[in-house]
């Protein structure tokens, strides 16, 4: 059901076909949801600067590419742990046809970069008016 | 019909596996002080709790999802929810001199290490 709205179709199935259905993609998972005639794409991107993001456009291939740094260390500090990554996140989106991919608007904040994409005007839906060709009705 | 709407999110939750939310953690030990970086992208900043006895730092925190009612789902794969996560730390430091701060969706703690 959900796969005959579902404007995304992802570059990155393969590699998602590849770690399993159930493996958490290795960076920047996404939430993509539509509210009306609206559609929004949620980004993880903790710890990167604003700057670094990197939003592109290209027929109806989206693709975010991001940097965040990793923490300078020195020789009096030791790493006890380390899990936040780090260096360059790329993630690319297809967009649909419905989706009007010249109106993007994207906003960074709280480490979550999120993307509004208009639904088309022509892919909305909208009434039609029926006319008639018949003739007045004849008054008698 | 309404009642499918409301449902149908928390089924796609179920049916794609969402992960439990676990936040990365980098510890790292500095002469006078431990620094620790939780990424804790889109918590609530009002949810955020840092504890610690001196020995153990506890990080607890919660985000809601944004899509509300009425959102028709296409893809789920930010986890939500409560996360907490506990780390032992090497050595004792000082609680009341703990600061925190939150960042593109970074906590940073910075916990002075007890004078001993």
């Amino acid at each position: 059901m959900l796969m005959r709205t579902d404007p995304f179709r992802e570059v990155d199935r393969l590699a998602q076909q590849l770690l399993g259905p159930m493996s958490r993609p290795a960076a920047m998972p996404m939430n993509a949801y539509r509210k009306g005639h609206t559609f929004y794409v949620q980004l993880d991107l903790p710890g990167v600067d604003q700057d670094s993001i990197d939003l592109t456009v290209e027929q109806n291939v989206l693709t975010v590419r991001a940097q965040r740094q990793a923490v300078e260390t020195g020789d009096d500090v030791e790493l006890l742990l380390n899990e936040c990554p780090a260096g360059t996140f790329t993630r690319q989106v297809f967009l649909g046809d419905t989706l009007d991919s010249d109106q993007i608007e994207a906003d960074y904040t709280g480490g979550i970069l999120t993307l509004t994409i208009p639904v088309k005007q022509a892919a909305k839906p909208r009434r039609v008016t029926v006319t008639s060709g018949d003739a007045k009705a004849i008054e008698s | 019909m309404p009642a499918q709407a409301a449902l149908e999110p928390a089924l796609v939750q179920i049916a794609a596996g969402r992960p439990a939310w676990s936040a990365a953690v980098d510890v790292r030990e500095f002469p006078d002080e431990y620094l620790v970086l939780v990424d804790l992208p889109g918590a609530d900043p009002d949810s955020i709790d840092v504890h610690t006895d001196g020995e153990v730092l506890t990080v607890a925190a919660t985000r809601r999802d944004p899509a509300g009612d009425g959102a028709l789902i296409v893809r789920l794969e930010r986890p939500a929810g409560h996360v907490r996560r506990s780390l032992r730390l090497p050595g004792l430091c000082d609680p009341a001199r703990i600061s925190r701060s939150l960042r593109n969706g970074v906590l940073e703690i910075r916990a002075p290490k007890a004078a001993s």
